[in-house]
């Protein structure tokens, strides 16, 4: 499985606000930590304000915030605002399997997809930031 | 640190920073006249002054007497709420602190757990249970675990493991097949307690190694495992549908 750069940005994104809720951080502060693209970042930022994840803070020392719930959010709530995690073969009638072949790879890439989905959908927010909590300290 | 909720409804000032006249932070009182009649009647430039200053301590007192009620004002109006919210979430502090027991169950708790069991086969269930409480409450076999939690005397969870030994290959291992608590007191950390006590008797008789199996819909158990460190094991569970012909 590989993650769209979109969806890999907002959990990045979303884990680090919501690791302190009460903490509002610019996109900047999120880009240097983890030197990626501020622009694309601020792309992500604007949709996941869109969606209510996280919520704008104007002001001098303004910022972004996690405005969702830890234990409610999974990995698969903030994925699925920006790509489907659906594999599709690149075939012309791919999606109308009439051949007994591509059915076949439709059937086992449905196999895949389903328990990706199934894992991330149940891991939450909370769970993977005690994880990483643990992980750091481990370190 | 207020929280969110308060965070929103501060003032747009703060303390410490109560705005003079004019100042941009206030337009309302930006429009209001500054004049005073007092001051009108003064001819001379120092006496308004004075008049001025005097008024700017007054008025800069007055913002910060406002300041302060209003912050009053909103805890008074607030808190009480998030305190009946947080009473909400954990009805008697933290979970550390409630009166919860874990205990081995006994042919009393039959009723409850078959109650308890929030199965979506319920007229089969109590035939299940009757056998499952004969092999793993009954017989008394240490390697075989069926604990209840209590809480203020009443059953309101259970959890239900063994060991396991070359099944699948596999060398010993702990075997969680059943848990629940009930839907009132979820989220308290009854689930963690007794996965822990499972944990540690399961781990006592030699095995390092506890495994589960969970409904791929069953989104509520898988997070439980899941938030409590389970992870994907090396052994994927297959099926097949068994046609008619």
């Amino acid at each position: 499985m590989k993650l769209n750069k979109a969806s890999l940005l907002a959990l990045i994104a979303v884990m680090e606000l919501a690791a302190e809720p009460e903490r509002q951080l610019s996109t900047s502060d999120i880009a240097e930590k983890y030197d990626i693209s501020t622009h694309h970042l601020a792309k992500v930022m604007r949709n996941l304000v869109h969606e209510g994840v996280v919520q704008a803070m104007r002001g001098v020392g303004g910022g972004y915030r996690f405005a969702g719930n830890v234990n409610r959010t999974t990995l698969l709530d903030i994925i699925k605002l920006f790509e489907t995690l659906e594999s599709e073969l690149d075939l012309p009638h791919w999606g109308k399997a009439a051949d007994p072949v591509v059915s076949e790879l439709q059937s086992i890439t449905t196999e895949i997809d389903t328990l990706t989905k199934a894992i991330l959908d149940t891991i939450t927010l909370a769970t993977a930031l005690k994880n990483t909590k643990l992980r750091g300290e481990d370190a | 640190m207020l929280s969110p909720d308060l965070r929103s409804n501060r003032p747009r000032y703060r303390i410490g920073h109560a705005p003079f006249i004019g100042q941009e932070s206030r337009p309302e009182r930006r429009s209001r006249p500054v004049t005073d009649p007092f001051a009108e009647a003064a001819d001379d430039p120092g006496g308004r002054r004075a008049l001025k200053t005097t008024l700017a301590f007054f008025l800069h007192w007055w913002y910060l007497i406002t300041a302060l009620t209003y912050q009053e004002n909103v805890s008074e109006r607030f808190l009480p709420k998030a305190a009946a919210a947080a009473a909400i979430a954990f009805p008697e502090g933290d979970v550390t602190d409630m009166d919860i027991s874990i205990r081995d169950a006994v042919a009393d708790d039959f009723e409850i757990v078959v109650a308890l069991d929030d199965g979506s086969k319920k007229d089969d269930k109590p035939g299940y249970w009757r056998g499952i409480f004969e092999h793993y409450v009954y017989e008394n076999n240490p390697d075989r675990i069926f604990l209840v939690a209590e809480k203020a005397g009443t059953v309101v969870g259970f959890i239900v493991g063994e060991v396991r030994a070359w099944e699948f290959g596999s060398p010993p291992c702990g075997w969680v097949f059943a848990v629940t608590v009930t839907p009132e007191v979820r989220e308290l950390g009854i689930g963690m307690r007794m996965f822990d006590e499972i944990g540690r008797r399961l781990k006592k008789m030699g095995v390092t190694t506890l495994r589960t199996m969970v409904d791929l819909d069953n989104k509520r158990a898988l997070s439980f495992f899941r938030g409590i460190g389970m992870r994907s094991g090396r052994y994927i569970e297959l099926e097949k549908h068994l046609l008619n012909d």
